[in-house]
């Protein structure tokens, strides 16, 4: 997360909560929205309000249909498509009922591309799937890119789905850990991982070495990379395993 | 038929605290249940379900519930021991 995107509303709240920047920067924005919450008392509410605006967006009308004209860059062959719709779906869309935006990621996902139309592969691309449309919906940031007949007629302003940007910068990885030792590690999106152990403990010299910690120090660590494996299905799996077991944690407070 | 699930822990402060409502009787005194989400008078010997929740309706406020001296703090059933809630953290300790 880029910090300084963040406004000082935000920010504050984050640092009296007593985290610096550079833990901030690492955390997702849902974490960032529970620890706002904590700081003005709303404990434990973080994850159940984020919930429930996601799912207010999900179901949230589309905007009326706008009169302003749009540049057309598309032709009529492009368009043809839509002279063979149905006209149940048609007037549909017309009335902001469907929303064709999502039916199109659906379909360029199913077709191993991202949103800009290009080659992701099929990996990449279901990996996309684990993405409900809530959270699609939810996250701000990105830009479907020029207005086209579809957007027209069923206009999404304000309304982004971010789905290249959230799978390229939340990458679900997963890392296991026995004996202080990582055994291994799966991901939905091919990834780099370096493992940094300062627990040197033991460790041949050969095999120490030196880290910058940032502040102009050094430490020894014994450092390796690991290949995660890419399977989205069990990165999904493993990640809902562990959302679950976080919820039990923060339990609720009803009595 | 609504099913009863033990508690497994309870407030150290009595129901009354957290604005939990009095039984149907008027008796305020009120005292935790054996289970979950209901409440016991013992006035009229039986368990019941207080008509709302009190504090825990919605957001609580645990920083304003501290300095009006409401704890949070907890007794565990199962590990027979006193659970701290934790105000910065939200967490119990």
């Amino acid at each position: 997360m880029d910090v300084s995107q963040l406004s000082n509303e935000i920010l504050s709240a984050l640092r009296e909560r007593g985290l610096s920047d550079q833990q901030v920067a690492i955390l997702t924005p849902r974490e960032v929205f529970d620890e706002y919450c904590s700081w003005h008392g709303l404990i434990n509410w973080g994850d159940r309000l984020w919930g429930i605006v996601n799912e207010l967006k999900a179901v949230e009308p589309m905007p009326a249909v706008s009169s302003t004209p749009v540049k057309q860059d598309f032709s009529e062959d492009d368009l043809g498509f839509l002279q063979t719709a149905d006209t149940k779906v048609l007037s549909a869309v017309a009335r902001g009922e469907l929303n064709l935006n999502m039916k199109a990621v659906d379909t360029l996902v199913d077709r191993g591309m991202d949103v800009n139309g290009n080659w992701v592969g099929f990996d990449a691309a279901k990996s996309n799937r684990a993405y409900s449309s809530a959270e699609l919906a939810s996250l701000q940031g990105f830009d479907f890119g020029k207005p086209n007949l579809i957007f027209q007629s069923a206009p999404c302003a304000g309304h982004s789905i971010p789905l290249q940007k959230s799978v390229q910068e939340v990458p679900r990885v997963v890392i296991w850990i026995e004996g202080g030792m990582v055994q291994g590690a799966v991901a939905g999106s091919p990834v780099d991982i370096a493992v940094i152990d300062y627990d040197i403990e033991g460790a041949d010299d050969d095999d120490l070495m030196d880290i910058d910690q940032g502040n102009g120090k050094t430490a020894q660590a014994v450092c390796h990379i690991e290949n995660a494996e890419i399977n989205s299905a069990r990165a999904d799996q493993l990640f809902f395993a562990v959302e679950e077991v976080k919820d039990e944690l923060s339990v609720s407070m009803r009595p | 038929m609504a099913v009863l699930n033990k508690r497994k822990w309870f407030y150290l402060l009595a129901p009354g605290v957290f604005d939990l409502p009095p039984c149907s009787c008027g008796n305020p005194e009120t005292q935790w249940s054996e289970y979950e989400h209901h409440l016991w008078c013992d006035k009229c010997n039986k368990d019941f379900v207080p008509a709302h929740n009190g504090v825990f309706d919605g957001p609580i406020p645990v920083m304003a519930c501290a300095l009006l001296g409401i704890s949070f703090d907890r007794f565990n059933i199962e590990k027979n021991c006193v659970e701290r809630f934790v105000v910065e953290t939200g967490n119990y300790q």
